[in-house]
Protein backbone atom coordinates (compact mmCIF):
# COMPACT_ATOMS: atom_id res chain seq x y z
CA UNK A 1 0.00 0.00 0.00
CA UNK A 2 1.48 3.10 -1.15
CA UNK A 3 0.97 5.97 1.79
CA UNK A 4 -0.01 9.44 0.51
CA UNK A 5 2.45 11.57 2.21
CA UNK A 6 -0.01 15.16 2.46
CA UNK A 7 2.08 18.58 3.41
CA UNK A 8 0.77 20.58 5.54
CA UNK A 9 3.14 23.71 4.71
CA UNK A 10 2.30 23.17 1.10
CA UNK A 11 -1.33 23.71 1.73
CA UNK A 12 -0.63 26.42 4.29
CA UNK A 13 1.45 28.18 1.45
CA UNK A 14 -1.32 27.20 -0.85
CA UNK A 15 -3.73 29.10 1.44
CA UNK A 16 -1.73 32.04 1.41
CA UNK A 17 -1.37 32.27 -1.97
CA UNK A 18 -5.02 32.29 -2.16
CA UNK A 19 -5.57 35.07 0.29
CA UNK A 20 -2.66 37.01 -2.01
CA UNK A 21 -4.70 36.77 -5.14
CA UNK A 22 -7.44 37.47 -3.88
CA UNK A 23 -6.19 40.76 -2.46
CA UNK A 24 -4.09 41.55 -5.78
CA UNK A 25 -7.42 40.54 -7.34
CA UNK A 26 -9.48 43.71 -5.18
CA UNK A 27 -6.54 45.88 -6.14
CA UNK A 28 -6.79 45.44 -9.90
CA UNK A 29 -10.88 45.89 -9.92
CA UNK A 30 -9.40 49.11 -7.91
CA UNK A 31 -6.97 50.29 -11.33
CA UNK A 32 -9.60 49.06 -14.09
CA UNK A 33 -12.29 51.24 -11.96
CA UNK A 34 -9.96 54.07 -11.87
CA UNK A 35 -8.94 53.82 -15.70
CA UNK A 36 -12.52 53.00 -16.73
CA UNK A 37 -13.62 56.35 -14.46
CA UNK A 38 -10.53 58.83 -16.11
CA UNK A 39 -11.60 57.41 -19.17
CA UNK A 40 -15.32 58.45 -18.79
CA UNK A 41 -14.19 61.65 -17.66
CA UNK A 42 -12.41 62.37 -20.86
CA UNK A 43 -15.16 61.05 -23.00
CA UNK A 44 -17.85 63.19 -21.08
CA UNK A 45 -15.18 66.58 -21.59
CA UNK A 46 -14.95 65.91 -25.00
CA UNK A 47 -18.52 65.39 -26.13
CA UNK A 48 -19.44 68.96 -23.71
CA UNK A 49 -16.12 70.41 -26.26
CA UNK A 50 -17.34 69.50 -29.16
CA UNK A 51 -21.50 70.49 -28.19
CA UNK A 52 -19.97 73.98 -27.54
CA UNK A 53 -18.33 74.09 -31.08
CA UNK A 54 -21.49 73.55 -32.46
CA UNK A 55 -20.79 69.69 -33.01
CA UNK A 56 -23.44 66.99 -32.86
CA UNK A 57 -23.08 63.58 -31.62
CA UNK A 58 -20.10 61.80 -30.53
CA UNK A 59 -16.90 61.67 -32.48
CA UNK A 60 -15.55 58.10 -33.74
CA UNK A 61 -13.04 57.96 -31.14
CA UNK A 62 -15.08 58.66 -28.26
CA UNK A 63 -17.19 55.98 -29.45
CA UNK A 64 -14.45 53.38 -29.30
CA UNK A 65 -13.24 55.04 -25.88
CA UNK A 66 -16.76 55.00 -24.35
CA UNK A 67 -17.13 50.42 -25.89
CA UNK A 68 -13.80 49.93 -24.27
CA UNK A 69 -15.06 51.50 -21.02
CA UNK A 70 -18.22 49.74 -21.14
CA UNK A 71 -15.82 46.86 -21.42
CA UNK A 72 -13.85 47.59 -18.71
CA UNK A 73 -17.19 47.59 -16.68
CA UNK A 74 -18.01 44.25 -17.42
CA UNK A 75 -14.48 42.47 -16.84
CA UNK A 76 -14.92 44.60 -13.35
CA UNK A 77 -18.07 43.11 -12.62
CA UNK A 78 -16.66 39.28 -13.56
CA UNK A 79 -14.06 39.52 -11.47
CA UNK A 80 -15.68 40.86 -8.44
CA UNK A 81 -18.66 38.52 -8.58
CA UNK A 82 -16.88 35.39 -10.01
CA UNK A 83 -13.22 35.47 -9.96
CA UNK A 84 -13.09 36.44 -6.44
CA UNK A 85 -16.27 34.12 -4.62
CA UNK A 86 -14.32 31.26 -6.89
CA UNK A 87 -10.89 32.38 -4.89
CA UNK A 88 -12.49 32.22 -1.47
CA UNK A 89 -14.51 28.60 -2.17
CA UNK A 90 -10.77 27.57 -2.97
CA UNK A 91 -9.25 29.01 0.41
CA UNK A 92 -12.29 27.17 2.37
CA UNK A 93 -11.30 24.09 0.23
CA UNK A 94 -7.78 24.06 1.97
CA UNK A 95 -8.99 24.94 5.07
CA UNK A 96 -11.24 21.83 5.28
CA UNK A 97 -8.68 19.94 4.01
CA UNK A 98 -6.29 21.10 6.69
CA UNK A 99 -9.43 20.65 9.19
CA UNK A 100 -9.28 17.21 8.35
CA UNK A 101 -5.59 16.53 8.48
CA UNK A 102 -5.79 18.26 12.55
CA UNK A 103 -8.41 15.81 13.50
CA UNK A 104 -5.96 12.93 11.76
CA UNK A 105 -3.48 13.99 13.63
CA UNK A 106 -4.99 14.79 16.82
CA UNK A 107 -7.37 11.50 17.98
CA UNK A 108 -8.21 14.03 20.85
CA UNK A 109 -10.70 16.52 18.97
CA UNK A 110 -14.09 15.60 18.76
CA UNK A 111 -13.56 13.38 15.29
CA UNK A 112 -17.22 12.30 15.59
CA UNK A 113 -18.80 15.92 16.22
CA UNK A 114 -16.33 18.13 13.66
CA UNK A 115 -17.89 16.48 10.13
CA UNK A 116 -21.04 17.19 11.54
CA UNK A 117 -20.72 20.60 12.68
CA UNK A 118 -18.73 21.04 9.62
CA UNK A 119 -21.46 20.03 7.28
CA UNK A 120 -23.83 22.05 9.06
CA UNK A 121 -21.58 24.94 8.93
CA UNK A 122 -21.02 24.83 5.12
CA UNK A 123 -24.64 23.98 4.96
CA UNK A 124 -25.60 27.45 6.47
CA UNK A 125 -22.37 29.21 5.45
CA UNK A 126 -22.93 28.67 1.52
CA UNK A 127 -25.14 30.96 -0.36
CA UNK A 128 -28.63 29.16 0.53
CA UNK A 129 -27.59 28.90 3.23
CA UNK A 130 -28.74 32.43 4.58
CA UNK A 131 -32.03 31.34 3.05
CA UNK A 132 -32.54 28.81 5.14
CA UNK A 133 -31.94 30.24 8.28
CA UNK A 134 -34.79 32.75 6.97
CA UNK A 135 -36.86 29.96 5.82
CA UNK A 136 -36.75 28.58 9.62
CA UNK A 137 -37.61 31.92 10.76
CA UNK A 138 -40.07 32.46 8.31
CA UNK A 139 -41.91 29.09 9.21
CA UNK A 140 -41.37 30.05 13.18
CA UNK A 141 -43.58 33.15 12.25
CA UNK A 142 -46.55 31.73 10.76
CA UNK A 143 -46.43 28.38 12.26
CA UNK A 144 -45.42 29.01 15.84
CA UNK A 145 -46.00 32.60 16.16
CA UNK A 146 -43.94 33.35 19.25
CA UNK A 147 -43.38 36.48 18.23
CA UNK A 148 -45.83 38.71 20.67
CA UNK A 149 -45.37 41.25 23.64
CA UNK A 150 -43.32 40.11 26.24
CA UNK A 151 -42.83 41.85 29.93
CA UNK A 152 -40.21 41.48 32.48
CA UNK A 153 -41.41 40.34 36.43
CA UNK A 154 -38.54 41.96 39.22
CA UNK A 155 -36.63 38.93 40.71
CA UNK A 156 -34.77 39.44 44.00
CA UNK A 157 -31.58 41.09 43.53
CA UNK A 158 -28.06 39.20 43.94
CA UNK A 159 -25.97 40.51 46.25
CA UNK A 160 -22.63 40.12 44.74
CA UNK A 161 -19.84 42.96 43.82
CA UNK A 162 -20.06 43.72 39.90
CA UNK A 163 -15.75 43.94 38.49
CA UNK A 164 -17.10 46.85 35.79
CA UNK A 165 -14.06 45.57 33.37
CA UNK A 166 -15.40 43.66 30.02
CA UNK A 167 -14.45 40.18 31.50
CA UNK A 168 -16.28 40.73 34.66
CA UNK A 169 -19.51 42.00 32.96
CA UNK A 170 -19.06 38.98 31.00
CA UNK A 171 -18.93 36.86 33.90
CA UNK A 172 -21.75 38.29 35.56
CA UNK A 173 -23.61 37.29 32.48
CA UNK A 174 -22.90 33.86 32.81
CA UNK A 175 -24.46 33.88 36.23
CA UNK A 176 -28.26 34.56 34.64
CA UNK A 177 -30.64 32.08 34.84
CA UNK A 178 -33.20 31.40 32.02
CA UNK A 179 -34.83 34.31 30.40
CA UNK A 180 -33.02 37.22 33.13
CA UNK A 181 -31.86 40.25 32.49
CA UNK A 182 -30.16 42.09 34.65
CA UNK A 183 -29.34 46.21 34.59
CA UNK A 184 -26.35 47.88 36.14
CA UNK A 185 -26.87 51.45 36.96
CA UNK A 186 -23.24 53.11 37.23
CA UNK A 187 -21.19 55.92 37.97
CA UNK A 188 -21.87 58.18 40.79
CA UNK A 189 -24.16 61.06 41.93
CA UNK A 190 -26.96 61.96 39.64
CA UNK A 191 -25.69 59.37 36.99
CA UNK A 192 -28.01 58.35 33.89
CA UNK A 193 -25.73 55.54 32.74
CA UNK A 194 -26.89 51.97 32.36
CA UNK A 195 -25.25 48.62 31.48
CA UNK A 196 -27.57 45.50 30.78
CA UNK A 197 -26.65 42.05 30.27
CA UNK A 198 -28.82 40.11 27.97
CA UNK A 199 -28.62 35.83 28.44
CA UNK A 200 -27.92 33.83 25.40
CA UNK A 201 -30.43 31.09 24.39
CA UNK A 202 -31.98 28.82 27.20
CA UNK A 203 -33.88 26.25 25.36
CA UNK A 204 -35.43 25.26 22.21
CA UNK A 205 -39.27 26.65 23.18
CA UNK A 206 -40.38 27.27 26.24
CA UNK A 207 -42.14 30.39 28.41
CA UNK A 208 -39.70 32.68 28.22
CA UNK A 209 -38.87 34.71 25.25
CA UNK A 210 -35.28 33.75 25.72
CA UNK A 211 -35.56 30.21 23.14
CA UNK A 212 -34.04 29.22 20.17
CA UNK A 213 -37.35 29.86 18.30
CA UNK A 214 -36.87 33.41 19.73
CA UNK A 215 -33.23 33.79 18.32
CA UNK A 216 -34.06 32.77 14.72
CA UNK A 217 -36.72 35.33 14.96
CA UNK A 218 -34.49 37.93 15.85
CA UNK A 219 -32.04 37.13 13.74
CA UNK A 220 -34.14 37.18 10.56
CA UNK A 221 -36.45 39.61 11.28
CA UNK A 222 -34.80 42.51 13.34
CA UNK A 223 -37.22 42.02 16.40
CA UNK A 224 -38.49 39.20 18.45
CA UNK A 225 -40.43 38.66 22.05
CA UNK A 226 -37.05 39.06 23.77
CA UNK A 227 -36.31 42.32 22.51
CA UNK A 228 -39.78 43.39 23.89
CA UNK A 229 -38.72 41.75 27.01
CA UNK A 230 -35.49 43.04 26.95
CA UNK A 231 -37.00 46.46 26.68
CA UNK A 232 -39.48 46.18 29.32
CA UNK A 233 -37.07 45.02 31.62
CA UNK A 234 -35.26 48.41 31.12
CA UNK A 235 -38.15 50.44 31.84
CA UNK A 236 -38.73 48.58 34.86
CA UNK A 237 -35.59 49.07 36.02
CA UNK A 238 -36.35 53.08 35.56
CA UNK A 239 -34.11 54.15 33.32
CA UNK A 240 -35.37 57.64 32.32
CA UNK A 241 -35.13 58.62 28.67
CA UNK A 242 -32.54 59.83 26.76
CA UNK A 243 -30.09 57.74 29.54
CA UNK A 244 -26.67 56.48 28.18
CA UNK A 245 -26.96 52.44 27.98
CA UNK A 246 -24.41 50.05 27.21
CA UNK A 247 -26.02 46.28 25.92
CA UNK A 248 -23.84 43.40 26.64
CA UNK A 249 -25.35 40.18 25.26
CA UNK A 250 -23.56 36.56 24.55
CA UNK A 251 -25.74 34.65 21.68
CA UNK A 252 -29.55 35.36 21.07
CA UNK A 253 -28.30 38.33 23.88
CA UNK A 254 -26.16 39.96 21.22
CA UNK A 255 -29.05 39.73 18.33
CA UNK A 256 -31.41 41.30 20.66
CA UNK A 257 -28.81 44.19 22.00
CA UNK A 258 -28.26 44.56 18.23
CA UNK A 259 -32.09 44.85 17.26
CA UNK A 260 -32.53 46.98 20.10
CA UNK A 261 -29.84 49.42 18.62
CA UNK A 262 -30.86 49.19 15.08
CA UNK A 263 -34.76 50.69 16.57
CA UNK A 264 -35.23 54.18 16.24
CA UNK A 265 -38.15 53.68 18.71
CA UNK A 266 -35.50 52.52 21.66
CA UNK A 267 -32.24 54.07 20.03
CA UNK A 268 -32.11 57.46 19.86
CA UNK A 269 -28.89 57.41 17.66
CA UNK A 270 -31.16 55.46 15.13
CA UNK A 271 -32.93 58.81 13.94
CA UNK A 272 -36.11 58.83 15.58
CA UNK A 273 -37.14 59.77 19.14
CA UNK A 274 -36.03 56.57 20.62
CA UNK A 275 -36.10 55.98 24.41
CA UNK A 276 -32.65 55.95 25.38
CA UNK A 277 -29.23 56.09 23.47
CA UNK A 278 -27.32 53.12 23.17
CA UNK A 279 -23.66 53.97 22.72
CA UNK A 280 -22.21 50.89 23.27
CA UNK A 281 -22.70 47.08 22.51
CA UNK A 282 -20.98 44.29 23.69
CA UNK A 283 -21.86 40.70 21.66
CA UNK A 284 -20.49 37.45 22.11
CA UNK A 285 -20.81 34.70 20.00
CA UNK A 286 -23.74 36.17 18.06
CA UNK A 287 -24.75 36.03 14.31
CA UNK A 288 -24.84 39.59 13.93
CA UNK A 289 -23.13 40.82 10.77
CA UNK A 290 -26.15 41.15 8.69
CA UNK A 291 -27.32 43.51 11.53
CA UNK A 292 -26.91 47.50 11.02
CA UNK A 293 -26.32 49.99 13.51
CA UNK A 294 -26.46 53.89 13.60
CA UNK A 295 -22.50 55.31 13.51
CA UNK A 296 -23.06 56.61 16.96
CA UNK A 297 -23.05 53.29 18.68
CA UNK A 298 -19.99 51.22 18.98
CA UNK A 299 -20.00 47.56 18.95
CA UNK A 300 -17.92 45.16 19.96
CA UNK A 301 -18.14 42.17 18.58
CA UNK A 302 -16.15 38.90 19.70
CA UNK A 303 -16.08 35.67 18.06
CA UNK A 304 -14.31 32.21 18.69
CA UNK A 305 -13.56 30.61 15.70
CA UNK A 306 -14.15 27.15 17.21
CA UNK A 307 -18.06 28.03 17.43
CA UNK A 308 -20.03 27.92 14.04
CA UNK A 309 -22.66 30.12 16.48
CA UNK A 310 -21.73 33.54 15.29
CA UNK A 311 -21.42 31.83 11.56
CA UNK A 312 -25.00 31.12 10.99
CA UNK A 313 -25.88 33.99 9.68
CA UNK A 314 -23.94 33.33 6.79
CA UNK A 315 -22.02 36.25 6.42
CA UNK A 316 -18.53 37.39 7.48
CA UNK A 317 -17.20 39.36 9.76
CA UNK A 318 -18.46 42.96 8.91
CA UNK A 319 -16.29 45.75 10.41
CA UNK A 320 -15.79 49.61 9.83
CA UNK A 321 -15.13 52.44 12.41
CA UNK A 322 -17.73 52.11 14.55
CA UNK A 323 -17.94 47.81 14.55
CA UNK A 324 -15.03 46.11 16.53
CA UNK A 325 -14.67 42.37 15.67
CA UNK A 326 -12.29 40.70 17.81
CA UNK A 327 -11.82 37.11 16.53
CA UNK A 328 -9.87 34.28 18.52
CA UNK A 329 -9.73 30.23 18.70
CA UNK A 330 -9.09 27.87 16.48
CA UNK A 331 -11.43 27.03 13.65
CA UNK A 332 -13.23 23.13 14.71
CA UNK A 333 -10.90 23.13 17.21
CA UNK A 334 -13.01 23.18 20.06
CA UNK A 335 -16.76 21.15 20.49
CA UNK A 336 -19.56 23.82 19.92
CA UNK A 337 -20.98 23.71 23.42
CA UNK A 338 -17.04 24.95 25.32
CA UNK A 339 -16.66 26.96 21.90
CA UNK A 340 -20.06 28.77 22.52
CA UNK A 341 -20.34 29.02 26.32
CA UNK A 342 -20.14 32.26 27.97
CA UNK A 343 -18.17 30.56 31.29
CA UNK A 344 -15.76 28.39 28.85
CA UNK A 345 -14.67 30.52 26.29
CA UNK A 346 -15.73 34.23 26.18
CA UNK A 347 -15.42 35.53 29.67
CA UNK A 348 -12.33 33.93 30.03
CA UNK A 349 -10.97 35.30 27.12
CA UNK A 350 -11.97 38.59 27.90
CA UNK A 351 -10.19 38.60 30.88
CA UNK A 352 -6.46 37.49 29.18
CA UNK A 353 -3.62 39.39 27.97
CA UNK A 354 -4.01 38.79 24.91
CA UNK A 355 -7.91 40.82 24.80
CA UNK A 356 -6.82 43.23 26.92
CA UNK A 357 -3.72 44.31 24.67
CA UNK A 358 -5.66 44.05 21.97
CA UNK A 359 -5.75 47.82 19.96
CA UNK A 360 -9.10 47.91 18.70
CA UNK A 361 -10.22 46.28 22.32
CA UNK A 362 -8.12 49.03 24.14
CA UNK A 363 -9.69 51.91 22.27
CA UNK A 364 -12.69 50.71 22.33
CA UNK A 365 -12.52 50.18 26.49
CA UNK A 366 -10.72 54.13 26.37
CA UNK A 367 -13.96 55.42 24.89
CA UNK A 368 -16.26 53.62 27.16
CA UNK A 369 -14.93 55.05 30.41
CA UNK A 370 -17.81 56.44 31.07
CA UNK A 371 -19.24 52.65 31.61
CA UNK A 372 -16.62 50.65 32.58
CA UNK A 373 -13.94 51.33 35.62
CA UNK A 374 -16.79 52.78 37.43
CA UNK A 375 -18.79 52.07 40.94
CA UNK A 376 -21.83 50.49 40.47
CA UNK A 377 -24.84 52.10 42.33
CA UNK A 378 -26.95 49.54 42.20
CA UNK A 379 -27.91 46.46 40.17
CA UNK A 380 -31.62 44.75 39.41
CA UNK A 381 -32.61 41.63 38.13
CA UNK A 382 -35.37 40.83 35.50
CA UNK A 383 -37.11 37.45 34.68
CA UNK A 384 -38.84 37.71 31.04
CA UNK A 385 -42.39 36.09 30.46
CA UNK A 386 -43.73 35.73 27.08
CA UNK A 387 -47.29 37.45 27.02
CA UNK A 388 -49.14 40.56 28.34
CA UNK A 389 -48.66 41.45 32.11
CA UNK A 390 -50.75 40.68 34.67
CA UNK A 391 -52.57 43.42 35.43
CA UNK A 392 -53.93 43.57 38.85
CA UNK A 393 -56.87 46.10 37.93
CA UNK A 394 -58.27 43.81 35.52
CA UNK A 395 -58.55 41.37 37.95
CA UNK A 396 -60.41 43.23 39.94
CA UNK A 397 -63.16 44.17 37.38
CA UNK A 398 -62.99 40.77 36.51
CA UNK A 399 -63.85 39.58 40.02
CA UNK A 400 -66.99 42.14 39.83
CA UNK A 401 -67.89 41.11 37.11
CA UNK A 402 -68.19 37.74 38.53
CA UNK A 403 -65.73 36.13 36.15
CA UNK A 404 -62.96 33.71 37.72
CA UNK A 405 -59.33 34.46 37.09
CA UNK A 406 -56.83 32.46 37.75
CA UNK B 1 -0.80 60.07 -24.37
CA UNK B 2 -0.87 56.37 -23.90
CA UNK B 3 0.23 57.07 -20.08
CA UNK B 4 -2.29 59.49 -20.04
CA UNK B 5 -5.45 57.56 -20.66
CA UNK B 6 -4.13 54.34 -18.54
CA UNK B 7 -3.39 52.06 -21.84
CA UNK B 8 -0.14 51.00 -20.10
CA UNK B 9 -1.38 50.12 -16.89
CA UNK B 10 -4.68 48.58 -18.59
CA UNK B 11 -1.37 46.04 -20.25
CA UNK B 12 -0.27 45.04 -16.88
CA UNK B 13 -3.49 44.13 -15.34
CA UNK B 14 -4.50 42.45 -18.28
CA UNK B 15 -0.68 40.63 -18.17
CA UNK B 16 -1.04 40.50 -14.54
CA UNK B 17 -4.71 38.29 -14.57
CA UNK B 18 -3.07 36.35 -17.10
CA UNK B 19 -0.56 35.34 -15.08
CA UNK B 20 -2.58 35.01 -11.48
CA UNK B 21 -5.18 32.43 -13.15
CA UNK B 22 -1.85 30.50 -14.80
CA UNK B 23 -0.23 30.13 -11.44
CA UNK B 24 -3.06 29.41 -9.60
CA UNK B 25 -4.07 26.20 -11.78
CA UNK B 26 -0.29 25.26 -11.27
CA UNK B 27 -0.16 25.29 -7.22
CA UNK B 28 -3.18 23.99 -6.99
CA UNK B 29 -2.40 21.06 -8.87
CA UNK B 30 0.95 20.69 -7.39
CA UNK B 31 -0.95 19.76 -4.23
CA UNK B 32 -1.30 16.42 -2.58
CA UNK B 33 -4.94 16.01 -1.77
CA UNK B 34 -7.41 13.87 -0.11
CA UNK B 35 -10.16 12.01 -1.87
CA UNK B 36 -12.49 14.30 -3.98
CA UNK B 37 -12.11 17.55 -2.24
CA UNK B 38 -8.67 17.68 -4.67
CA UNK B 39 -10.40 17.26 -7.30
CA UNK B 40 -13.24 19.55 -6.97
CA UNK B 41 -10.18 21.98 -5.67
CA UNK B 42 -8.39 21.07 -9.22
CA UNK B 43 -11.59 21.87 -11.25
CA UNK B 44 -12.39 25.59 -9.28
CA UNK B 45 -8.59 25.93 -10.05
CA UNK B 46 -9.09 25.61 -13.90
CA UNK B 47 -12.08 27.16 -13.84
CA UNK B 48 -10.58 30.24 -11.89
CA UNK B 49 -7.42 30.15 -14.37
CA UNK B 50 -9.76 29.65 -17.70
CA UNK B 51 -11.49 32.46 -16.25
CA UNK B 52 -9.06 34.93 -15.70
CA UNK B 53 -7.63 34.28 -19.30
CA UNK B 54 -11.10 35.35 -20.48
CA UNK B 55 -10.25 38.25 -18.64
CA UNK B 56 -7.20 39.21 -19.41
CA UNK B 57 -8.18 38.78 -23.24
CA UNK B 58 -11.21 41.32 -22.68
CA UNK B 59 -8.75 43.81 -20.90
CA UNK B 60 -6.06 43.44 -23.51
CA UNK B 61 -9.43 44.37 -26.54
CA UNK B 62 -10.19 47.40 -24.37
CA UNK B 63 -6.74 48.28 -24.39
CA UNK B 64 -6.32 48.09 -27.93
CA UNK B 65 -10.08 49.82 -28.26
CA UNK B 66 -8.91 52.83 -25.84
CA UNK B 67 -5.59 53.32 -28.28
CA UNK B 68 -7.27 53.53 -31.48
CA UNK B 69 -9.88 55.59 -29.87
CA UNK B 70 -6.84 58.24 -28.58
CA UNK B 71 -5.04 57.85 -32.06
CA UNK B 72 -8.35 58.70 -33.81
CA UNK B 73 -8.37 61.80 -31.79
CA UNK B 74 -4.95 62.99 -32.41
CA UNK B 75 -5.01 61.91 -35.95
CA UNK B 76 -8.53 63.94 -36.28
Amino acid sequence: MTEVKIDVDQLAELRRFYDSSWKASLELTIELSRIGRGSAEIVSRRMTERLGNGRMGPSRGDLLACQATDQLASVNRRITFVALPLLLTLRNRVDDQLRELEAVANPNLRRGTNPLFAGLENLLWAGPGSYLTRLIGLWAAGKVGYQGPAYAAATPAVASPVPLNLGGLLARLGTLKDGQVEVLRVGGGTSDRYVVLIRGVASLTGPSPNSMIDAIRGQAFGSSAHSSGVLSAMRKAGIPPGSEVMLVGHSQGGITAMNLAADPRVNAFAGGLGYVRIVDVVAAGSPIDGKRIPAETRLLAMHNLGDVIPALDGRDDRRSVNRLVYTFGRPGALNLAAAHGITSSYAPEARSDRFLNDTQVRSFIGASDMFLRQPVESAQRFSLHRGLEPDPRRAVRLRVLGIGVG
Amino acid sequence: MTQAVGVQQLEDVSARLAHLGRECEERTRAVVWRCARGRRAVHAAADFSRLAGALAADTSHACVLLYRAWSERTTS
